[in-house]
Order: structure tokens, then sequence, then C-alpha cells
């Protein structure tokens, strides 16, 4: 792997980046890659923008075995009609 | 026209009401039986429901009303908790309760109210998504799942799950940017 990435590359370093998933060598290639493309400086500006915007919401989530009990009661509700 | 589909009440909305619940009660399990009830009461008056409003608002003006029961639950258990709730104007009567429960949140949390409203937001945006790659999404992004836990259960490789992500975050962005941004 060279130092210089295509855009799509560096857009899936920066989304692997919001996860924290990336290795050190990934992350010097997409500093030289923002430093010469500012559709991916855009990019990368946004995504951050993003999670930050998921991490303000505390956005929470039901999991699948607390959907499938509400799931249960409903189909429990519609066949007793 | 609106039809009621209950069958698919849960993965179209259950998040959704668990979000604008969880701010208001901030009790994990009682929000869940919230929702429960809500859509228990739902079933039982879908007669009532004209198609005015869609799907999700309707059930949403029931789930009010259940939170506010829950709050009457727990003050009259307490026998002593008051209400006092100053009258806009003289005209103000009837189900006067339900017309003014929201404004303590409105004054005293707005920060709350807003970071709730940007969760519902992201929700609504999730929405134009499909099914898996929305729960994908929310697995990876909001329940923080592994990479590798996600790919065993949705049968994919993690090249798979990383351009759904990259889809998904894309759409995101678009959206929050038109419905929320620059609202």
């Amino acid at each position: 792997m060279g130092l210089f990435i295509k855009c799509e590359e560096a857009q899936q370093i920066c989304d692997k980046s919001q996860y924290k998933e990336t290795s050190f060598f990934q992350k010097i290639i997409h500093f030289f890659h923002l430093a010469i493309c500012k559709f991916c400086r855009t990019y990368t500006k946004s995504n951050t923008q993003l999670t930050k915007s998921l991490h303000d919401s505390r956005l929470r989530t039901l999991n699948s075995e607390e959907k499938r009990a509400l799931q249960d009661k409903i189909q429990q509700n519609l066949s007793a009609e | 026209m609106e039809i009621l589909q209950p069958n698919l009440w849960v993965d179209k909305y259950a998040d959704y009401l668990y979000n604008y619940t969880i701010v208001r009660v901030n009790d994990h399990v009682v929000a869940q039986d919230i929702i429960s009830d809500t859509f228990l009461a739902a079933l039982k008056s879908s007669k009532n429901f004209k198609g005015e409003a869609t799907e999700r608002t309707w059930l949403i003006s029931i789930l009010k009303r259940k939170i506010i029961d829950y709050y009457r639950k727990i003050n009259s258990k307490k026998g002593k908790a008051e209400i006092h709730i100053n009258y806009k104007n003289e005209d103000s009567e009837g189900d006067w309760l339900e017309e003014n429960a929201a404004d303590p949140f409105d004054k005293t949390a707005e920060d709350t109210l807003e970071n709730e409203e940007l969760g519902l937001a992201i929700l609504d945006c999730l929405d134009k998504l499909d099914k898996r790659q929305a729960e994908i999404f929310k697995l990876k992004t909001v329940e923080g799942f592994d990479t590798d836990a996600i790919c065993k259960e949705y049968n994919i490789t993690p090249s798979n799950l990383w351009v759904i992500i990259h889809r998904a975050r894309k759409t995101l962005m678009e959206c929050l940017n038109d419905n929320w941004f620059n609202k």
C-alpha cells in the first residue's frame, strides 16, 4: 500500500476512524490524502459532525430481544381479537 | 389515507417512541412498559383511527397520554404531590393537565429537548435507508457492537459492513443537513 490512496479508500478510513477502528498507518495516509484533497476534507468534516450529532442526541435503541417482546405482545392481542 | 399496520409498528416506530419516552421518564424498564401499553391501547382503539394523521403521530398522541398517566400514578402514590399550574387565561379549561404537561420540560431542559429532537430527526433520516441497512447502522453506531459480531449475525464480510456504514452515514449527513442544520 502506497502513501497515495484514492478518495474511496480515504473515505473508508474516515468512516472507520469514527468508530476508532483505524491503524496508525491508516491515520498517516489519511492525513496525507486530506492535505491534497478538498473533497475528502469536506467529507471528513461532515462525518465528524455526524458523529458529534449522534453522540449529542443520546440516541438509544431497543435491542432485538426487547423488540421481539413488544412484537409478541402485539401479536397475542391481534390474534385474541 | 393512512391505514394501520400493527404488524409493522415495532419495526417502524419502537425506537422512535422509545427515544421520545426515555427523556421523559428516564427509566429503561418504565419506558418499555409505557410503549407496550401504548401499542396495546392503540390496538384497542384502532377503530378510532380516522386516517387523518399519520400512524406515527397517532401513536405519539396515545403515548403522551400514557406518559401523563404514569406521572399521575406515581404522584398519587406519594399522596402529597400536587401539581400547580397557572392558567394562561380564563378560557383554558377542559383537559388542562394534558395541555400543560409539556411546559415544565420546555423551560427547564431546553438542551435535553433539543437533543431529543435531534435524536428523533436522526431516526427520521434512518427511515430513508432500507430496514436491514438501518438495523446494521444502529447496531454498529448506537449499540456499539463489534464489527465481527455484526458480520456473523448478518452473514456479511467486514468490507460489506463498511460499505453499508458508508452509505448510511452519507444518507444521514445529507438528510440532517436538509432537515436539521439548515431547517
